[in-house]
């Protein structure tokens, strides 16, 4: 478990919007929301290039925490909006999920 | 596929002088993402002789358009989501095959709860334009079926399969990368995709997707009258875009 600051810190992360500084427990990567509603846990940090404003409504709905868009892309506005309303915290890096991913594997975030 | 040349709803007699507009990708108030003056009331009155109704994962709504549209032809539609996140139109020359696809969509959904407050209110309509109820179960959310079985579901319904907005997200492009080699029917936003898919003996349809009245016709597609075989009716349409007769926003 550990703080999400720290995880934006030690990895680079940029905030796009900070709810609220959570603990994390695991991390997932996935861009295809039938998989990600289905296997992604609670508390979790999610790392994906999708940016459609579903992923807001799937955060939701599997209690991930905070969704990290990969590859240098941005949240479009209505998924930034509907974020700040359902309190899912938004970041992005210009790295790609893999290379990510790794980092926070070896902050001990299983 | 679209063998049966049964039809619903209204039907015309081709005017030789007439281009009939038709924008073929309308969402109702009942999908989550559409706006609630998205009724027959709003839609019916634009400029296009022809549209369907594609709701999210849902037909629930065609029968009041269909109802209530008295100067329009409406084809009865639904936009399926995938499994793999890509969203496939299914247009229908009759009301009950648009519903029992529905009816199975809606069985290979996981009930999951949601705020419609949040998420947008999906609004049943009644034939008289009165809210009448609302679906709890968010239909923005992929089904269980694949791109194969969605296609193989609408196919086996007597219907026409199009995949949405290939190029743009939830479009199958978007997506996966490349085209299916069995997609035979496609509807883009880019220009440079029309170029390329026509290159390649694809079908390809320009519509609105519109979820705002606004939105209803900004893209279309245009039939001569000799497009029809006889009358003009959801069979009829439905086959003109099987065959190809009909010109985009870009020829």
């Amino acid at each position: 478990m550990l703080k999400l600051s720290q995880i934006i810190e030690e990895v680079g992360l940029k905030s796009v919007y900070l709810h609220n500084d959570c603990e994390i427990e695991h991390g997932y990567v996935g861009d295809l929301l039938s998989i990600v509603m289905r296997s992604a846990k609670e508390n979790s940090i999610w790392m994906t290039v999708q940016s459609h404003v579903n992923i807001v409504a799937v955060a939701t709905l599997t209690g991930i925490r905070a969704i990290v868009l990969c590859e240098g892309m941005e949240f479009p506005e209505d998924t930034l909006q509907k974020a700040q309303e359902e309190g899912i915290n938004l970041l992005v890096t210009d790295e790609n999920a893999y290379r990510v991913s790794g980092k926070i594997y070896s902050l001990n975030v299983r | 596929m679209i063998g049966m040349a049964e039809s619903i709803g209204n039907e015309f007699l081709p005017n030789e002088n007439k281009v009939y507009k038709a924008d073929l990708h309308i969402h109702s108030c009942l999908s989550p993402c559409a706006d609630l003056t998205m009724v027959p009331s709003t839609v019916c009155t634009k400029d296009i002789d022809i549209l369907a109704i594609t709701d999210h994962n849902t037909a629930e709504n065609v029968a009041a358009f269909v109802c209530l549209c008295k100067d329009k032809v409406v084809i009865p539609g639904i936009e399926i989501h995938t499994f793999e996140d890509v969203h496939i139109l299914g247009y229908f020359s009759t009301l009950s095959d648009v519903m029992e696809v529905s009816k199975i969509v809606s069985e290979n959904t996981n009930p999951l709860p949601y705020d419609p407050e949040t998420f947008g209110y999906q609004l049943l309509l009644n034939e008289s334009e009165d809210f009448v109820g609302m679906l709890d179960n968010y239909l923005g959310f992929p089904t269980n079926l694949s791109i194969d079985q969605t296609i193989d579901l609408i196919e086996k319904h007597n219907g026409l399969a199009v995949f949405a907005h290939a190029d743009r997200k939830f479009g199958v492009i978007y997506q996966l990368g490349i085209l299916p080699k069995n997609a035979h029917f496609v509807e883009v936003r880019k220009r440079e995709t029309w170029q390329e898919l026509k290159s390649t003996g694809h079908i390809v349809l320009t519509s609105s997707d519109a979820h705002i009245p606004d939105e209803i016709g900004s893209r279309k597609i245009f039939f001569q009258n000799d497009a029809f075989s006889g009358k003009i009716d959801t069979h009829s349409v439905i086959s003109a875009v099987a065959l190809g007769r009909f010109r985009t926003i870009w020829d």
